[in-house]
């Protein structure tokens, strides 16, 4: 509970008559005829001096969804109302207790689906991400002043070399450094939003086996009959920090059955969408050996079976003897990107900042297009100006509206 | 009270609407756009001889400067006129560069723009002149009722700008000489400061400096380099169509070594180095001392000798202004080339002067401490003849609403350099001299001086500022670029043998394809100019309404881009903050926040995003929390 009434709801609540700020404090809560619904702790969080700068109460029961509810019906009797999706942040925001770019990474530490991912928000938390914007756009304002200066006092001679030092100064301390940052964008967004891996292959060569096997459980039926796998089957797992759904598919082939037939379109449709593709083959059978297959990893399945000489893209792995999988995580984590750059703390992890960042970019490159005469210099700052008020909204500087609007709407639940 | 202990006033014995003090470049607009809108205006000046006086260079426009005297003219002002009818030489600034950051400058017979100046206010029916030293101002409450001048007669109106340029506490500087002025002959207010003291008005010193001026027959024309006025040029007002006077040229010279030794070896006997000088000066306007000081590797720097008449012996040497003893001034004078034998009529010299902190002012140029009272021009700590012009024009058109009761009017950024100005003024106060550059308007594209007109004639008229003959010129102007825009749209350049001759006649390409002359005019290869030519067959545009067409496809494409940020940006100037509002009620807001918006009391949510200090995540705060208001 948040706001100026939440300690005195509190007290009504529970048999409480007041309670020490920030100390776990045990007690009942009631319900409108005093009886009693649940036993737990109850902690005091007295503005300015919470997450958002209000009072804030936390009410810790056991874990019955019966009892929480009738403890919820309860507080909304007493004047509570259910938070908006993010509204927790946004009260933060309000008071002042955050930033804008704080208030993102929190939505981001709530989503995060790994440790990896985990971590990475809380840099951006720490405003590691921040600050690199704020000195690209220090950089920017500098070379911007450069242009404004020929503009505004044109009785100064205009240097020689002026318009390429500008430009190689533009390209090597602005654009490349967002240009690398926008590359680190797929795996940012991976990080968070979890990459799709589909598996393919041919009937029968170990697709399912691979899936159980990496879920750790038996998730799909296997059996020797091709054309088990009849629909796309979903499992989540984790390969170094970065969560992966992976996705089994019906072996590909052509099949007189109406059902298989739509199994194997949708096995299709989700090895378009996916962000890698692992191609199964079987060591025992030469023709499942389809190198022409459109996929970043091709496995050989059953290599325990036999001794055979296959095509050197092939992973050799044993699925029933759990061989080589280790070399399958490794070379799937590569493919997935480059983790080094996400230890670095600087990863364009929101689609918001994406957005920005590529509209910058292209005012950037419209500026310097023009950067060759006289006659377009008005121009070229102009565009450099608004790429500096694109910088400047990842920071909130500039139309808050537009930018509360984003924000807020990449929240989906309480906090 | 009188010896004998009987109240006694001397009253002026006609009540006005609004009263000027001052008679400066601020001071002038200021009582012509009140009397433009039908109020009674008396102008009070220490000298009417000294009316409208170029205490500097006698130039009029430049960089963001000419932008502004287009602005004035729009609205009906004095000064294009005045520039235009005493011009010595025109140029353009900018002129390889885009038509919105291109910028008229001229230089101007100073007798002549005087002359011009009281000759327009005197025949004025609304304006009285009066010669007078206002030392006192006169209130009842928190309001303004009137003046009072040297000899204790009392003026009465309801509105007062106060237009004090240099004179308020000036102190003259040469060397280590100082003399209490106003100007170089002319004396200094004192009184005002004290007036404004007592109500608790936040004051500042400022400096601001002049070269020597030098005798035309004592220079060595022969050996210069001379500099020709451009013909090719149009004048400031949309009431002149073209330059008719001849133009007389001006001399390039430059510094040297040696004059740079003698003022690094006289360092010391400078004001300014000495510490003498506590006001701060204008950065991008250095005086000589500063530029060898800061510029040390520059073994020169340009001079410009300019005409202060047709047939006028003084000359202004343009980029030496010094506060040097007369001696190093002799001295430093004579170490030029072409100046070897030459005599300063006038020395050079450093001015302080008080103003008044700008963020006591709302938009409208009304303090807000005391109502009817009014500030235009040094005043608010602004340096320059065009600056004090436009808020003058702005001081008045709001001192006569004030007084008889019309529509106050400010125009916002996206609309005029004016607005700029004025929001920068009241919103972020000043640290030193402001001067209008067109890197302070975020909508440049759209500011130009070739639309000055048309962004602010409507207003204009609504205002009530425009006579028959300004309305006739204007309507006649709009509608005249309207049809040559629709014609650049859907004129097509063909491809048949009439158009081959038409094109080669202007020495211009023949397209591969048929195309309007809007998009034939942004090839590469083809000259704008010629290709909008092809509009003007019959010569149906003049040269103005021409250089306004050629901007428009000069920036098509772009100036829509600006009119959608422009949109945006008038939503956040549309959240009106309302004027009582109290900071202290809003949680999350820092104590340093609530007390720089209370200080400032910004009109609108975005005038609230521009004062410094207000960070985006107190911005958010307060626009989250007036929407609560709002709402409930």
């Amino acid at each position: 509970m948040s706001g100026p009434q939440a300690l005195s709801i509190m007290k009504q609540v529970t048999m409480l008559d007041d309670i020490t700020p920030r100390t776990a404090t045990l007690t009942r809560w009631l319900d409108r005829t005093g009886d009693v619904l649940d036993e737990g702790l109850a902690l005091f969080f007295p503005a300015p001096h919470s997450y958002t700068g209000e009072d804030v109460i936390e009410l810790q029961g056991h874990g019955s969804p019966v009892l929480l509810r009738a403890l919820l019906e309860r507080l909304y009797e007493l004047g509570c109302r259910p938070a908006e999706p993010g509204e927790f942040t946004r009260r933060a925001v309000e008071n002042g207790n955050i930033e804008l770019s704080q208030a993102e990474a929190v939505a981001a530490c709530i989503d995060a689906a790994t440790v990896r991912a985990g971590k990475q928000a809380l840099r951006q938390l720490q405003g590691v991400f921040g600050q690199h914007i704020n000195t690209l756009m220090q950089r920017l304002t500098g070379l911007v002043a450069h242009v404004e200066a020929c503009l505004d006092f044109p009785e100064e001679e205009i240097p020689a070399l002026f318009f390429e030092q500008l430009s190689e100064n533009m390209q090597e301390t602005v654009i490349t450094p967002i240009e690398k940052l926008l590359s680190t964008a797929p795996l940012g967004e991976r990080l968070f939003e979890g990459a799709v891996v589909a598996i393919i292959g041919a009937p029968n060569v170990g697709k399912s086996s691979l899936l159980n096997t990496l879920a750790g459980r038996d998730r799909a039926i296997v059996s020797n009959i091709p054309g088990t796998t009849r629909d796309v089957l979903e499992i989540d797992f984790e390969v170094h920090g970065i969560p992966v759904r992976l996705a089994d598919t019906a072996g590909l082939r052509t099949s007189d059955d109406a059902i298989e037939q739509e199994g194997v379109r949708r096995a299709e449709a989700a090895a378009e969408q996916a962000d890698a593709i692992i191609f199964v083959a079987d060591a025992s059978r030469p023709d499942t050996w389809d190198t022409s297959r459109n996929a970043n990893i091709f496995l050989m399945n059953k290599v325990d079976l036999v001794d055979a000489v296959f095509p050197p893209q092939f992973i050799p792995v044993s699925i029933k003897q759990k061989t080589g999988l280790e070399q399958l995580s490794d070379v799937l984590a590569k493919q997935l990107g480059d983790m080094s750059l996400a230890d670095e703390g600087l990863l364009v992890t929101r689609e918001r900042h994406r957005t920005i960042l590529l509209e910058t970019l292209s005012h950037l490159q419209a500026g310097m297009s023009m950067l060759h005469s006289e006659d377009q210099l008005e121009l070229t700052a102009m565009e450099w100006r608004a790429a500096w008020s694109q910088l400047g909204s990842i920071l909130g500087i500039g139309d808050i509206e537009y930018i509360l609007d984003r924000v807020f709407s990449e929240f989906c639940i309480g906090k | 009270m009188g010896d004998d202990g009987v109240w006694f006033h001397v009253k002026h014995p006609d009540i006005v609407d609004v009263i000027v003090v001052g008679a400066g470049h601020a001071g002038c607009e200021a009582a012509w756009s009140a009397a433009n809108r039908g109020a009674n205006v008396r102008l009070i000046t220490q000298n009417l001889d000294t009316i409208a006086k170029m205490s500097c260079n006698p130039a009029i426009g430049g960089i963001g400067k000419g932008h502004l005297v287009h602005e004035v003219d729009a609205l009906a002002g004095l000064m294009g006129i005045a520039a235009d009818r005493s011009a010595l030489q025109y140029r353009v600034l900018n002129r390889r560069k885009g038509p919105a950051v291109q910028a008229t400058r001229a230089q101007c017979d100073r007798r002549i723009y005087h002359m011009v100046m009281r000759q327009l206010l005197d025949t004025h029916a609304n304006i009285s002149l009066h010669q007078g030293t206002i030392s006192e101002l006169l209130f009842e409450g928190e309001r303004i009722t009137g003046v009072k001048d040297e000899f204790g007669v009392e003026h009465k109106a309801l509105s007062v700008v106060l237009t004090t340029g240099t004179f308020l506490s000036g102190l003259i500087h040469v060397g280590e000489k100082t003399i209490p002025a106003g100007r170089s002959g002319d004396a200094p207010v004192s009184g005002l400061t004290d007036e404004l003291y007592q109500r608790e008005f936040n004051l500042g010193r400022l400096k601001t400096g002049t070269p020597p001026r030098l005798d035309k027959k004592t220079i060595n024309w022969g050996v210069l380099e001379m500099q020709a006025g451009e013909t090719d040029v149009i004048p400031f007002s949309c009431m002149h169509e073209k330059v008719t006077q001849d133009q007389i040229p001006c001399a390039i010279t430059r510094t040297s070594e040696q004059g740079h030794d003698i003022i690094r070896a006289n360092m010391s006997r400078s004001p300014m180095y000495s510490g003498k000088i506590s006001g701060t000066g204008p950065r991008y306007c250095p005086s000589i001392e500063d530029k060898v000081v800061r510029f040390s590797d520059k073994t020169s720097h340009q001079i410009f000798l300019e005409p202060e008449g047709r047939d006028h012996h003084e000359v202004y040497p343009n980029g030496i202004s010094t506060s040097l003893p007369v001696d190093v001034q002799w001295k430093f004078i004579r170490s030029i080339h072409g100046l070897e034998n030459a005599v300063i009529i006038r020395p050079g010299y450093a001015i302080e002067y008080d103003y008044v902190d700008p963020q006591e002012l709302k938009p409208t140029l009304e303090t807000k401490k005391i109502q009817g009272l009014f500030h235009a021009g040094q005043i608010n700590g602004t340096t320059g003849y065009e600056e004090a012009a436009a808020q003058g024009l702005l001081a008045g058109i709001n001192a006569a609403a004030h007084a008889i009761g019309l529509d106050s009017w400010v125009p916002d950024r996206s609309e005029a350099y004016l607005g700029v100005m004025v929001d920068d003024l009241v919103t972020k106060g000043i640290t030193e001299p402001y001067r209008m550059f067109t890197s302070r308007a975020e909508f440049r594209l759209q500011l130009r001086e070739d639309n000055a007109d048309l962004r602010l004639g409507d207003m204009a008229m609504q205002l009530g500022l425009y006579d028959s003959e300004r309305k006739r010129t204007f309507e006649l102007r709009r509608s005249k670029l309207d049809r040559g825009l629709k014609l650049a749209r859907e004129t097509v350049v063909g491809t048949g043998k009439l158009w081959a001759e038409r094109l080669s006649a202007l020495n211009l390409p023949a397209p591969a394809q048929a195309m309007n002359i809007s998009s034939y005019a942004h090839r590469s290869d083809v000259d704008p100019i010629n290709a909008m030519a092809l509009l003007n067959m019959d010569g149906e545009f003049n040269t103005r309404d021409m250089k306004s067409l050629l901007a428009l496809v000069h920036y098509d494409g772009y100036l829509d881009k600006q009119l959608c940020e422009i949109e945006r940006f008038r939503k956040m100037e549309a959240e009106c903050i309302p004027a009582s509002f109290d900071y202290a009620q809003v949680k999350g807001l820092s104590i340093e926040c609530k007390q720089r918006l209370a200080s400032i009391q910004p009109a609108t949510l975005g005038q609230a995003s521009r004062i410094s200090g207000i960070t985006p995540a107190s911005l958010t705060t307060l626009m989250l929390y007036l929407r609560k208001a709002d709402a409930s």
